[in-house]
């Protein structure tokens, strides 16, 4: 609220007092904090009672069976983590190897058309993604891995590939905005001293923009970690996997695979079962307030130094 | 008043009131399924004034004519705004000032819209079995609007709890998965029960066809709990060729799988715990069984018609095949087989009855097919 309004224009404060639009829209904007508050509360109330049965042991053991009231969610957790970790290993160099391509050496108006064409992919539904990685991707790494004789094409690595594909456009558009930043006076200066292109953008560019490749990195991190349709579709949904020689060609389980599952509608008529399955959703909303939080820190730096 | 604004231009992006453009920022978090998160993000929280530009047309994509939800008072708003600045001053004066209230109450309309709820002539309460609950469900779905009916669907504790509540009178129709015994009609003495069978449930045991033409085409139900349990791990071990055994498991709460660990362990509950990759819809059971070279899973038997797998005969006490057909599961001869039923307190009347018809209906048993169950009349012809 405070922030809306010290970007308030003048002539929207002068009349705010009897300007129903801005009374509603600040109204909205505290039911939507509200709301917020509220439901992190309730699903953190709701999953004490698995909390306090199975302790730490919700976090550090990977059992989960529960027809024997056993909740250990840490497979969960590492397939969530390495799965968004494997996409943001192969997707970031890729979007930013583009960014630096868009916003360095191609003239404004082939920029824009070209970041237009990429945001249109961010803009595909997750579920496409996921059925192009099953009719494609699963196909094409059970051939791939065939040597090490892997349970079939559903692996955590096929999620990971896919999920790099996925956030690709979110990253790469980020970046080009974080390279966008970097004030063109700067890069006049650069080139003014000497430097040609190549050393402009090692030298001036990407240090001053890295702040913000590094939050278009932890965006397209959070994006990966809640992303459910598509992973559900590649990921195999094999419980209680622990990291191991073998584990990333294995299938495996994410929180958000578990929580889109059929478990969640079994639980409902069982308190403990349906507790736990309120735990995973906290657990994911730490891990995506995590990477979103840590990105939105970095930012904030970002324009601080280019103000 | 629209016809006077010229066409919007990239400048003109951050005339949007930076209040309204906070809102819709603010908006995602709450409002977009973690299911499709992409462009609107991106819109959202980029800088940029492309993707600003870009945010109005997205709002728009964003909305489903189903749920109004705030994203079209945003987008509306945002559209407004940005056009009633595009118009000469005095223009947009008069569009602030008759839209404004127009659209206050537009807004109030909405936040009310989902409370509001239509009174109900006639309440439903079903209860039991989760396998035969998915047909009840869509039927449900069906009846709820034209009947007028208020259907309250629970499946607290199965087969025996929807027993358990027509009995005691707790709801107007019980569900199960399993004929009711002498035990159960003497449990409630003062109730009449009356089974309504609305279909058939066989689950087949399908594996791939490099594992059935390789020599496994019948199993005990010994084999089989060996491979669940995961300690037969190659085909080798019971005829097969000389390759690991995948077995995709049905996700918990599947009828199927309840058949199928009924069958090994007397009692669902009783299935040791096990990890196995899991599978859903019957869709998904056939694509990953036909194209995963030495896989096995459990498939309802309506589905059992495709040449890309096969299903495994189940070997009887004598050492007889008995592969899962319409007839075997029609005479009781397959043993991955049970009746699926409605139960009800007497004849069924009122709301009851409307819905115990409706199942029997043609409609009703289109369901039970879609559902991956064998309907009666399907029975009845192959006998």
């Amino acid at each position: 609220m405070t922030s809306t309004a010290t970007t308030l224009p003048a002539w929207t404060t002068s009349h705010s007092k009897r300007d129903p639009i801005a009374f509603v829209s600040r109204a909205v904007t505290l039911l939507i904090a509200a709301a917020l508050l509220a439901s992190v509360a309730l699903l953190f109330v709701q999953a004490l009672p698995v909390i306090s049965h199975e302790g730490w042991r919700l976090v550090g053991a990977a059992d989960w069976f529960f027809r024997h009231e056993r909740f250990g969610a840490l497979a969960m957790i590492y397939g969530t983590a390495v799965v968004a970790l494997i996409a943001l290993l192969l997707a970031t160099p890729i979007a930013l190897g583009a960014a630096i391509c868009t916003s360095e050496y191609l003239p404004s108006k082939t920029r824009l058309a070209v970041k237009a064409i990429i945001e249109l992919l961010a803009g595909i539904p997750s579920v496409v993604y996921g059925l192009l990685g099953v009719l494609i991707l699963r196909e094409w790494i059970f051939h791939l891995l065939t040597p090490w004789n892997p349970i079939s094409g559903d692996t955590l690595l096929t999620a990971g590939v896919l999920l790099a594909i996925m956030i690709l456009p979110t990253v790469m558009t980020l970046c080009d905005d974080a390279l966008q930043s970097v004030p063109k006076r700067q890069r006049h200066a650069a080139r003014g001293l000497g430097l040609n292109r190549a050393e402009t953008i090692l030298s001036v560019s990407l240090p001053q923009a890295w702040p913000g490749i590094l939050a278009a990195a932890l965006l397209g991190l959070g994006r990966a970690i809640g992303e459910m349709i598509a992973v559900f579709l590649v990921i195999g949904r094999m419980d209680n996997q622990l990291p191991s020689l073998t584990s990333l060609i294995s299938p495996g389980q994410t929180l958000t695979t578990k929580l889109g599952g059929a478990e969640t509608f079994i639980a409902m008529g069982d308190p403990l079962h349906w507790s736990a399955i309120m735990a995973l959703g906290c657990l994911l909303l730490v891990m995506t307030a995590m990477a979103v939080g840590g990105a939105f820190a970095l930012r904030h730096l970002t324009t601080r130094r280019c103000a | 008043m629209r016809s006077k604004s010229r066409p919007l231009h990239r400048s003109d992006t951050l005339v949007a009131s930076p209040a309204i453009l906070t809102a819709i920022r603010q908006l995602p978090d709450s409002y977009i399924s973690p299911t499709q998160p992409t462009a609107f993000q991106v819109a959202a929280t980029s800088t940029s004034q492309s993707a600003a530009f870009s945010l109005r047309q997205e709002c728009r994509s964003y909305i489903s004519p189903t749920q109004p939800t705030a994203f079209q008072v945003a987008a509306t708003s945002t559209s407004q705004s940005a056009a009633a600045l595009n118009c000469d001053p005095s223009a947009a004066g008069q569009l602030h000032k008759r839209s404004s209230l127009l659209r206050s109450y537009t807004i109030l309309a909405l936040a009310i819209l989902p409370f509001s709820t239509l009174p109900a002539q006639d309440t439903l309460r079903i209860t039991g079995s989760t396998t035969v609950a998915p047909v009840v469900e869509r039927a449900a779905e069906h009846l709820r609007e034209p009947a007028n009916l208020t259907i309250y669907i629970d499946t607290q504790g199965g087969s025996s709890g929807g027993i358990q509540a027509i009995g005691s009178g707790q709801a107007h129709i019980g569900m199960a998965s399993k004929q009711l015994t002498d035990k159960d009609r003497t449990r409630f003495p003062d109730a009449t029960l009356i089974e309504h069978a609305i279909g058939q449930d066989a689950v087949a045991l399908v594996v791939s066809r490099d594992v059935f033409d390789g020599g496994v085409q019948s199993i005990t139900r010994e084999q089989a709990q060996a491979i669940y349990e995961q300690k037969i791990t190659n085909w080798n071990e019971i005829g097969g060729p000389d390759r690991r055994v995948v077995f995709f498991n049905k996700e918990p709460g599947r009828g199927t799988w309840e058949v199928f660990a009924a069958w090994l362990y007397g009692k669902a509950s009783e299935a040791p715990p096990v990890n196995h990759p899991e599978v859903g819809a019957n869709e998904e059971v056939r694509a990953k069984v036909t194209r995963t070279p030495g896989s096995i899973s459990q498939l309802s038997a309506s589905w059992v018609n495709d040449p890309a797998f096969a299903a495994l005969a189940i070997l009887d006490d004598a050492g007889t095949p008995i592969p899962p057909t319409a007839a075997n599961i029609a005479n009781g001869e397959y043993p991955l087989s049970r009746p699926l039923y409605v139960i009800t307190n007497g004849e069924p009347t009122g709301a009851a009855k409307i819905m115990v018809d409706y199942l029997l209906s043609p409609q009703g048993q289109d369901l039970v097919r879609a559902q991956g169950y064998l309907a009666p009349d399907d029975l009845a012809v192959t006998q």
